[in-house]
């Protein structure tokens, strides 16, 4: 090789890698390379994690709070305040797994009782999430919502960003979730919820109780917040 | 052999190799099965929502881009050795990233995209030296 021929090859090779470089950076941008964990919209930014929320439950059939088979031998209760980070993080990095392994395999159905203990903003979400389920749409309303979480009782939960979330359901109707979140029956809801953990003497969240069908639900103790975890807990009672 | 042609020899060797990987996963993400794993991750990294750009499997776009590499290489002339080095230095820039994920944000290892962006880095590597050389 020619010093002439060398340096040419070099040059060559230097806007490989610039070219390279920006078509990466177009990548991880498109791919939510931004999304450094659970955070408000703001500023008028697209949601984080809605692709991912319609897959996970696409298909799957819904009635209300319940998501699964309704006759999945194993039944799962989780109790979730839509500000709960611990809530997030496991909807955000677990859920996923456990719906693909438990819940479209028919093992499992989960069903989803929203707490509103934390504030203002529990509430004013909560009462969404209790319209989206009226339209068998609760999980993934509550799931976007907690790809999206704020900071806490900072006012995050406006309209605005409510019919945000609520738009990036597929086959939820925005409009009328955020209406219905005003009528009696998204208030009967949260209260029944409300009611079903007093009962449990649910203290914090997330807690899961789960049964056999038919069966009494008992509460799982988690070593930890895992798909694993709980997937572990489904077999033992699905084996029973 | 010349030097020229090992280079091109083993980038193909791997290729392929990194051609059953993408393919492999490609399957598991269209079938909606469990990966093979070891490392326990690989469920929870093909369940997340990096799996997947625009909609398309991330684990499709690799197998696209170890095809587009092999197709490179049946180029005999600096076009088809730039053009392969173009991809793979893509492939090892977006795999490179991808583990990133896997380590921070996803907090799960899966051994298919482990193996996959090695052997990106192992042909980003090869094509870079086999555009620097005379054939």
């Amino acid at each position: 090789m020619n010093t002439g021929d060398g340096k040419r090859r070099l040059w060559l090779l230097g806007g490989v890698v610039v070219v390279a470089a920006l078509v990466v950076g177009v990548l991880a941008l498109a791919s939510g390379g931004d999304d450094d964990g659970p955070q408000g919209l703001g500023g008028g930014s697209s949601l984080q994690g809605q692709a991912e929320v319609n897959r996970t439950f696409a298909g799957i059939p819904q009635q209300g709070i319940a998501v699964g088979d309704p006759a999945a031998p194993v039944t799962v209760v989780e109790f979730v305040d839509l500000q709960c980070p611990f809530c997030a993080q496991f909807a955000r990095a677990e859920l996923p797994e456990l719906v693909r392994r438990y819940v479209r395999t028919g093992k499992a159905r989960l069903e989803l009782r929203v707490l509103t203990f934390l504030g203002e903003d529990s509430l004013r979400a909560g009462r969404v999430a209790a319209a989206a389920a009226e339209q068998d749409r609760g999980w993934q309303f509550a799931d976007l919502f907690f790809a999206n979480q704020g900071q806490e009782n900072s006012g995050y939960a406006t309209d605005e960003f409510l019919r945000e979330v609520a738009e990036g359901v597929d086959g939820l109707d925005a409009d009328r979730a955020l209406a219905d979140a005003q009528q009696p029956a998204a208030t009967a809801q949260l209260r029944r919820a409300a009611a079903a953990a007093e009962t449990l003497g649910v203290s914090s969240t997330p807690t899961f109780f789960a049964s056999r069908r038919g069966g009494t639900l008992e509460q799982l103790q988690l070593g930890e917040l895992t798909a694993d975890a709980v997937g572990a807990e489904i077999d033992r009672l699905g084996g029973q | 052999m010349t030097a020229d042609r090992r280079l091109t020899l083993a980038i193909a060797a791997l290729a392929l190799v990194g051609l059953g990987i993408a393919g492999y996963l490609t399957y598991v993400h269209y079938s909606d099965i469990e990966p093979v794993c070891t490392t326990g991750g690989c469920a929870k990294v093909q369940g997340s929502q990096y799996a997947e750009l625009a909609g398309v499997p991330v684990a499709l776009i690799g197998l696209l881009g170890y095809v587009s590499i092999l197709a490179s290489l049946a180029i005999p002339v600096e076009a088809g050795r730039t053009a392969t080095a173009l991809v793979a230095l893509i492939g090892f820039g977006y795999s490179a990233y991808l583990t990133y994920l896997e380590l921070g944000v996803i907090d799960a290892i899966c051994q298919w995209c482990v193996g996959s962006a090695v052997v990106m880095t192992a042909i980003a590597a090869l094509a870079v030296l086999r555009l620097l050389r005379v054939p």
